[in-house]
């Protein structure tokens, strides 16, 4: 009953979020300066025909005011309209579902590559602190960031697909097969798993002062019990919620990474669009991708609340 | 010996950065040749004593390139996080000392920003600017500002509600001295570690939307020139390889800076922890 | 049964080494409730944990336990794991810190009882939560420790330490931070423990030491300074720390003792007392006095009283 609460006043809190996340999504076109007609049909050989630009400027409705344009979109939007691509007359929505579904595939695999590295990482750095594996651990953490996401991306072509040739260079595959997945997927896991694994360690860490570490070790638990089942089971709860951040910043990393392996995702239709100036698909992904991550984030907190049970039965915390 | 204040990751990152700083300024003295000299008949050479990093498809020397890339970088990064400290403190302040319904205006304002993943606005941005360093740094600062106003928010509000402030305002301080005496030196600590780290994001950033061609586009940058050996990866792996090991270096001197720092502003004794009771 | 000979903790500090318990002598007898009382930061709970083995990985120990009759201190880890819960139980300070937050109470009492190889049942957790005061011992047990009140969770941690039925209860200031009441109730409840096995009590509030204790040890600066049989002891104390201590007291004239508790890195020379003893003298600013045996079961550690 509690927990049903708390979701409901969650979710009306978002309303205005995404009132705004719509408004910035449909107006991000004036924030250069400049008409939008022209800067639209403006390509690198200089600004097209003025009347073309005039026509295209009434059938696109900015010679509309504002409120009217953005009032508009947004009941389309609700309906779920979003338009048609200037590039292809093809529904956007068709495409954003399309490719956000060969971006999720990548993420998840991406997800298990992080997880696999960080938290063996973290519970390793944690239980052996000051020595020589906790200083690499956190050499790798600082490596892991500090490397740009498309040099880390040809490289590992340049290894895998060049020299040793035992995987392909790019491309979809047949329908997202596992090949092709595994070295955007590798890419994009190991620099989540360089954020990760700090967590875990100082998760890990965090908890192992507390008294009730000690407390179980005074009364005769044996040790893999004391930190398998007393220690990691708080450690965890912080981590979960670093997964759904990490889900974030996958989605950010697929933007090069999806351009650097041509994987079809949705990171790779936000650059096309951008470089054809499809304004109509912009617009949508934005919305769209703005959705997805505000919807992360919801879950994330809800599972925070789930998993510690202070949180779940404790009227003041929420 | 000061041991206190510097420690080892400190120390790690100023060396970096320091380094990357010296070359940024004397590139046009370092520099063997001009960077933007194009030489047709000495395209795609391998690193050799004459070309230290080799050349690129247009023949010029990629080692003057990256050079003087870092000064475009150390630029662009400096410029944004200046914008993103001085908008983004002065935000942040001022709403929360306001408080009510301003406050409440401005917070919706900036969750309505941070609901987008970071790259995806910042491309959007970039790209409807057209590609340009203008561009490129009005985007990244956008999405830069928003962790200045939290911080420098949060720092004010927390000051606001002590108890030494209400004495402090009876005793006729106004609030120039306030902020002055009471909100400044808790503020400090925190914004130079987001400063130093956000550095590093921005120069990650600016070099990820470069290398798409929606950053700068005349002068040498790093992830552009990145982008300019894509199309060689298997015949002259050089051209890439160079300027992305600049970028790692430079960043991972941020990073570093950052952590060490961020260690002593939070000090966890990791070595000398004992209980006493 | 349990004796403790020159048993000493240190630690390496920037400002050199420091030694929270220096040289403790002490003999707990079966079945008999030995108090140490002292103020906070007097080096009690290290010399708790130091029976367990379970001090920080950066401490140094030296000294002799002997358990039975078997020396403890030297144990390896494997070891001590057959000591810890079985024949040694602590129950700690602060029983909101030292309960699992994320388990059930019978969880974490059912876990207690299978890693010692004692009967788990339902019916065995139910008798052992009844035994220390619980009402509503099925419905408590499907509970999180948050949700239990500050008594309640007190009387869960020392069920906990008597699960295992070890031999001696270590009891880290059992009544801290509860109210006076529920401090009236837990100690009545500690009294009926009292038969069954040796309590080690570790207390600053002397009204719950005289109610249990057969023998009280004052503990100063990281030192005993006196040990006597609790009644002779409330009766007449013979240390002038004793006695001041006793005097501070609210129910008594409520004098507070001059002067503030040594910092580890600056223990005064010779008796650790002196800048603030009555009845200092020469003597006690340069030699360091040792435990000395006044009477029959009586020490002190004083030059003007021995």
């Amino acid at each position: 009953m509690i927990m049903f609460a708390y979701l409901m006043r969650r979710v009306l809190f978002l309303i205005p979020t995404l009132l705004l996340v719509s408004i910035i999504s449909f107006s991000i076109i004036h924030i250069a300066p400049g008409d939008p007609a022209e800067l639209l049909l403006t390509g690198p050989d200089g600004v097209a025909d003025p009347q073309v630009v005039e026509e295209f400027r009434e059938e696109m409705g900015f010679d509309q005011p504002f409120h009217i344009q953005y009032g508009t979109w947004l009941m389309q939007v609700l309906s779920g309209d979003l338009g048609y691509s200037y590039m292809t007359d093809q529904p956007v929505a068709k495409a954003i579902l399309h490719n956000f579904g060969a971006t999720f595939k990548l993420a998840v695999v991406s997800m298990i590559f992080t997880l696999l590295i960080a938290i063996p990482g973290g519970i390793i750095a944690a239980l052996a602190k000051d020595t020589w594996k906790d200083d690499l651990s956190r050499f790798f953490s600082l490596f892991g960031v500090s490397i740009p996401n498309f040099w880390q991306g040809y490289l590992m072509i340049l290894v895998f697909a060049i020299f040793l040739d035992i995987l392909p260079v790019g491309g979809y595959g047949e329908g997202g097969d596992l090949t092709h997945m595994i070295l955007p997927a590798l890419t994009l896991g190991t620099s989540s798993a360089a954020v990760l694994m700090r967590l875990m360690r100082s998760s890990l860490l965090d908890v192992l002062d507390h008294d009730y570490i000690l407390s179980a070790r005074a009364r005769g638990l044996p040790e893999y019990i004391v930190i398998g089942k007393h220690a990691l089971k708080n450690a965890f709860i912080p981590v979960v919620t670093m997964m759904g951040l990490s889900f974030g910043y996958l989605l950010n990393g697929s933007v090069i990474i999806e351009t650097v392996f041509a994987w079809p995702g949705i990171g790779n239709l936000m650059v096309s669009s951008i470089y054809s100036r499809d304004y109509p698909m912009i617009q949508g992904t934005l919305l769209f991708v703005a959705g997805i991550f505000v919807i992360i984030n919801l879950l994330v907190d809800i599972s925070y609340a789930y998993l510690d049970p202070r949180l779940r039965y404790d009227k003041r915390n929420l | 010996m000061i041991k206190g204040i510097f420690n080892r990751s400190m120390l790690i990152g100023l060396i970096l950065i320091g380094a990357v700083v010296f070359l940024a300024l004397t590139a046009p003295w370092l520099a063997p040749q001009d960077p933007q000299k194009t030489n047709f008949d000495q395209r795609l050479l391998s690193p050799s004593s004459e070309y230290p990093f080799g050349t690129d498809h247009l023949g010029r020397c990629i080692l003057s390139r990256v050079l003087f890339a870092a000064r475009i970088s150390l630029f662009i990064g400096g410029s944004v996080i200046g914008i993103s400290f001085i908008a983004g403190t002065l935000i942040g302040s001022i709403s929360a000392y306001a408080g009510g319904i301003v406050d409440e205006t401005v917070m919706r304002f900036v969750d309505g920003f941070l609901a987008f993943p970071s790259m995806f606005i910042a491309l959007a941005i970039a790209g409807i600017f057209g590609g340009n360093m203008t561009g490129l740094i009005i985007a990244l600062s956008i999405v830069e500002w928003t962790a200045y106003a939290r911080v420098s928010r949060g720092s004010v509000l927390a000051v606001k509600n002590m108890d030494y402030i209400a004495v402090s305002r009876m005793m006729g301080g106004r609030a120039p001295y306030i902020l002055r005496h009471h909100i400044l030196p808790n503020i400090t600590s925190p914004l130079l570690v987001i400063s130093t780290l956000g550095m590093g994001n921005v120069i990650l950033a600016a070099a990820g939307l470069s290398f798409l061609g929606l950053g700068v586009s005349s002068a040498p940058e790093w992830g552009m020139m990145v982008n300019e050996g894509r199309l060689f990866l298997q015949s002259a792996p050089h051209v890439m390889f160079f300027p992305g090991i600049f970028i790692v270096i430079t960043v991972l001197g941020f990073n570093f800076l950052g952590d060490g720092l961020r260690d002593i502003f939070d000090p966890r004794d990791t070595k000398q922890r004992w209980r006493l009771f | 049964m349990l004796s403790i000979r020159d048993l000493k903790v240190a630690f390496e500090s920037p400002q050199g080494p420091i030694t929270p318990v220096d040289s403790v002598d002490m003999d707990i007898l079966d079945k008999e409730t030995f108090t140490i009382i002292g103020e906070s930061g007097c080096g009690k709970s290290l010399l708790a944990n130091s029976l367990l083995g379970l001090l920080p990985r950066d401490a140094k120990v030296c000294g002799k336990v002997h358990m039975d009759g078997k020396e403890i201190l030297s144990l390896k880890e494997k070891e001590w794991r057959k000591i810890r819960g079985n024949k040694i139980g602590l129950v700690f300070q602060n029983p909101s810190a030292s309960l699992n937050p994320v388990f059930t109470m019978h969880n974490q009492l059912y876990e207690t009882l299978k890693y010692s190889n004692k009967p788990s049942s339902r019916d065995k957790m139910v008798s052992l939560l009844k035994k220390t005061g619980i009402k509503n011992p099925l419905r408590r047990l499907s509970q999180y420790p948050h949700q239990l009140s500050g008594g309640m969770k007190q009387r869960f941690a020392i069920a906990l330490g008597i699960a295992t039925d070890p031999e001696i209860l270590i009891a880290d200031e059992p009544t801290n931070g509860l109210d006076v009441t529920v401090k009236l109730k837990i100690v009545e409840m500690l009294s009926k423990l009292h038969a069954e096995r040796s309590i080690l009590l570790i207390t600053h509030d002397l009204n719950v030491a005289s109610n249990l204790s057969d023998k009280i040890a004052v503990m100063y600066a990281g030192e005993l300074v006196e040990i006597a049989p609790a009644k002779s002891f409330f009766e007449k104390p013979i240390h002038p720390y004793s006695s001041q201590l006793l005097a501070s007291h609210p129910e008594k004239e409520m004098i507070p003792i001059p002067g503030f508790t040594p910092q580890l890195t600056q223990r005064p020379h010779g008796c650790r007392f002196h800048p603030r003893c009555a009845l200092a003298c020469r003597k006690c600013k340069t030699e360091h006095p040792q435990l000395e045996k006044i009477e029959e079961e009586r020490y002190v550690r004083c030059f003007a009283c021995a």
